[in-house]
């Protein structure tokens, strides 16, 4: 048979239009959640199985707390403090990096930062690198307790060989609340 | 006349056979990327900050796998009303989850489709697609009728 008669035969079989019925649609919902509650069970059980095998399972009860996760982004990075970060930048020996969206960091950055997020920083490695070379110390920032951005910055500009990139743990927020002078965006 | 042909058009269970193509290959994608790597969702569910700090672990865990059985079940026209209520539960979820993270001004990776907490931040466009995917689960709930139910397919 011609493909395209069999499958409009198929579709003119299949389709009912039915009119709106109360009863089917209770007994819809109702079948619904009965199926509902069927796959979700099958997938706690897959799941919780799979974890229990795996060699990389996590643990059911994980600790998160923001000083926690901030400790694990820093591992094998120096952290430096608003005042150390201030009294370079006074001297001008501070090169600051913002590592958040380049929209968040338009709307106001620390003095003379440049917007390097983690995706971008193999870029510019190479001319972070020449500035730390040149005696310039590269401070790399966020915004949050345990913002992700700048540890993975530094992360990434370290291994391209810059030296010494040290992280302003939430750095917008701390150096606003210090009330040093920031860049904003004029409107 | 046309009005009356295009309500029929968008409420055929044509079209909601293709939203549960198209949904199940979401789901399933999504949830085996997720399920690749549990330390990653499990970050990107803490990035939410809605959840106690119990809960993320096991969500980790157990959700990615309710994604993927969603996603086979939609793909396959098996337990399909289940998979789509199921679904659009999901979706739900996530939407008002990122829809309040969006309101908070939190800068943080979707966790949709990545579990790389440094990804780009979520924007209203993951709303909105979010959004659009719910009423597709919505569609395929109240109008699917088997069409294309690998059952059926078997069978005949």
């Amino acid at each position: 048979m011609d493909p395209g008669i069999w499958y409009r035969q198929r579709l003119s079989m299949e389709i009912e239009v039915k009119p709106f019925n109360p009863k089917a649609s209770i007994l819809r919902i109702r079948e619904g959640i009965r199926q509902g509650v069927l796959l979700v069970a099958l997938g706690v059980l897959i799941g919780a199985g799979f974890n229990g095998v795996r060699p990389s399972g996590l643990p059911w009860v994980g600790a998160w707390s923001p000083s926690l996760i901030t400790s694990q982004y820093l591992q094998g990075l120096r952290e430096i403090t608003v005042e150390e970060a201030w009294s370079l930048h006074k001297t001008g020996q501070a090169l600051f990096l913002d590592a958040r969206d380049p929209m968040t960091f338009h709307e106001g950055h620390l003095p003379g930062a440049l917007n390097i997020p983690p995706e971008e920083a193999a870029t510019y490695a190479e001319e972070v690198q020449a500035l730390a070379e040149a005696g310039m110390q590269v401070i790399a920032y966020c915004d949050g307790v345990d913002c992700p951005l700048s540890p993975e910055l530094a992360h990434v500009l370290q291994w391209h060989g810059v030296p010494s990139v040290r992280v302003l743990v939430n750095g917008w927020s701390r150096w606003r609340e210090a009330g040093f002078p920031v860049d904003r965006r004029e409107e | 006349m046309m009005k009356s042909r295009f309500i029929g058009w968008c409420l055929s269970p044509v079209l909601s056979v293709l939203f549960r193509w198209f949904l199940g290959v979401i789901f399933l994608y999504a949830g085996l990327i997720k399920a690749s790597d549990p330390h990653g969702f499990a970050h990107s569910i803490y990035d939410y900050r809605l959840l106690l700090g119990w809960m993320i672990n096991p969500m980790a865990i157990l959700m990615p796998w309710v994604e993927i059985l969603v996603g086979i079940s939609l793909l396959l026209g098996i337990l399909t009303q289940g998979a789509a209520l199921v679904g659009s539960g999901l979706m739900a979820v996530f939407t008002g989850a990122l829809g309040i993270s969006l309101a908070r001004g939190l800068a943080i990776a979707c966790g949709c489709f990545s579990t790389s907490s440094t990804a780009e931040p979520a924007t209203w466009l993951n709303l909105l697609e979010n959004l659009v995917l719910l009423g597709m689960g919505v569609h395929v709930f109240l109008f699917d009728q088997g069409l294309f139910r690998v059952s059926r397919l078997i069978r005949k």
